[in-house]
């Protein structure tokens, strides 16, 4: 079914069309909106607060981009948004001292490595560490993710090409480990 | 130590995996808020189409009343024959069926518009509609309707509500628009319509 087709359909009531619509999108929702939040209750909120909002706002789709790219602008301007309201991001801003405290008491190295990855992810600014996520962690290209940022590729890639900077400097601790 | 090189990136790249692994998607619990919302956005999307053409319509057929009521005022002071019968019922308050069916067309006129922009504040279109209606509004505070205090107190309302819908442009942040919903809340204009529409009909 062509797009501007499903489009019609889905705001005409089609529940067909409104379930197709659904199911086409909502795995990949679901999944940046946890990355993003870190927690089931939040990501399910965030992915049907999607939803709702791309039908009302559905009838100004013009088609100029994919569907996809257009429900992801939603998505990400939804958990961003979710994320900001609920003070997360300075909440989980951790201090890197204590975080080496508990790699210190940790028991294993294998989780030693996964917990000064994640603290690394979290010290990153919100726009260096969405665009991880987005990239290297759920695979979107530049091209979605600036359409869905509303940024140019351009600043997508140094966005990028920088939190790996910072991303390497922070893990530099555990380049023995990642050099086996 | 040493910044990890490119290859070394990519292990912990891998590695990034598990930041914040999604557990699998729970489709079906999310879908039936998801529907119920749809379903709810479509039924309202349904009604505010059909309050469009309901007052499309509308707004033609009160036009040519209002223009009737205008020309009736204007001819008035002419001195009527005596022993000629006066063809128009006045009621206790004074004011004719004539002004009162207009005044009827008029306030359900109000009244859709008023909905609609309860609908969907965020609509440009409202402008040139209430310009109309204010006009309408206007003429008949002047005229022999006015003479009826209730009829009189929502006119005076409604026309300062108007006013602040005339004066929407296009892209006015929603600040300006929730002034004018609680303008009409306070007010309490809509049920005011609503009810003194029936007592103004024949």
């Amino acid at each position: 079914m062509q797009e501007r087709q499903l489009v019609k359909r889905v705001l005409e009531g089609d529940p067909e069309a409104q379930r197709h619509f659904y199911d086409t999108h909502v795995d990949r929702v679901f999944r940046l909106a946890f990355r993003m939040t870190g927690d089931e209750e939040s990501a399910r909120e965030c992915t049907q607060e999607t939803f709702i909002k791309a039908f009302a706002k559905l009838d100004g789709f013009r088609g100029e981009a994919a569907l996809s790219t257009w429900l992801h602008s939603v998505a990400t301007s939804v958990s961003l948004g979710w994320l900001r309201k609920m003070k997360r991001l300075d909440q989980r801003e951790v201090n890197l001292e204590k975080v080496e405290k508990v790699v210190v008491v940790a028991e294993h190295r294998e989780s030693m490595l996964d917990s000064a990855i994640t603290t690394a992810i979290e010290k990153l600014s919100e726009g260096y560490r969405t665009v991880v996520i987005m990239h290297d962690i759920e695979g979107y290209t530049h091209e979605e993710i600036g359409n869905a940022l509303g940024i140019a590729v351009g600043t997508s890639k140094v966005r990028l090409s920088r939190a790996r900077v910072q991303l390497r400097s922070m893990l530099s601790d555990f380049a023995e480990e990642f050099a086996r | 130590m040493s910044e990890l090189d490119e290859t070394e990136y990519e292990k912990v790249r891998q590695r990034m995996q598990g930041y914040h692994q999604p557990p699998a998607t729970p489709k079906e619990e999310m879908w039936g808020a998801v529907r119920a919302s749809w379903q709810d956005q479509a039924l309202k999307r349904k009604r505010t189409k059909q309050r469009k053409v309901w007052y499309v319509r509308g707004l033609a057929a009160a036009a040519i009343l209002i223009l009737g009521v205008a020309l009736g005022r204007m001819s008035s002071p002419v001195a009527i024959p005596s022993g000629s019968v006066v063809p128009v019922v006045v009621e206790e308050t004074g004011v004719s069926a004539a002004y009162r069916l207009a005044a009827s067309r008029h306030f359900d006129q109000a009244e859709t518009l008023l909905l609609l922009f309860e609908d969907d504040p965020s609509d440009d279109q409202f402008a040139p509609q209430a310009r109309s209606l204010l006009t309408t509004t206007r003429i008949l505070l002047d005229s022999r309707a006015a003479s009826d205090p209730l009829i009189k107190d929502i006119l005076l309302d409604l026309e300062l509500v108007l006013s602040q819908l005339v004066h929407l442009e296009p892209g006015n942040d929603l600040l300006e628009r929730e002034i004018i919903t609680n303008s009409v809340e306070e007010n309490v204009l809509l049920p005011r319509l609503r009810n003194l529409a029936p007592t103004t009909r024949l």
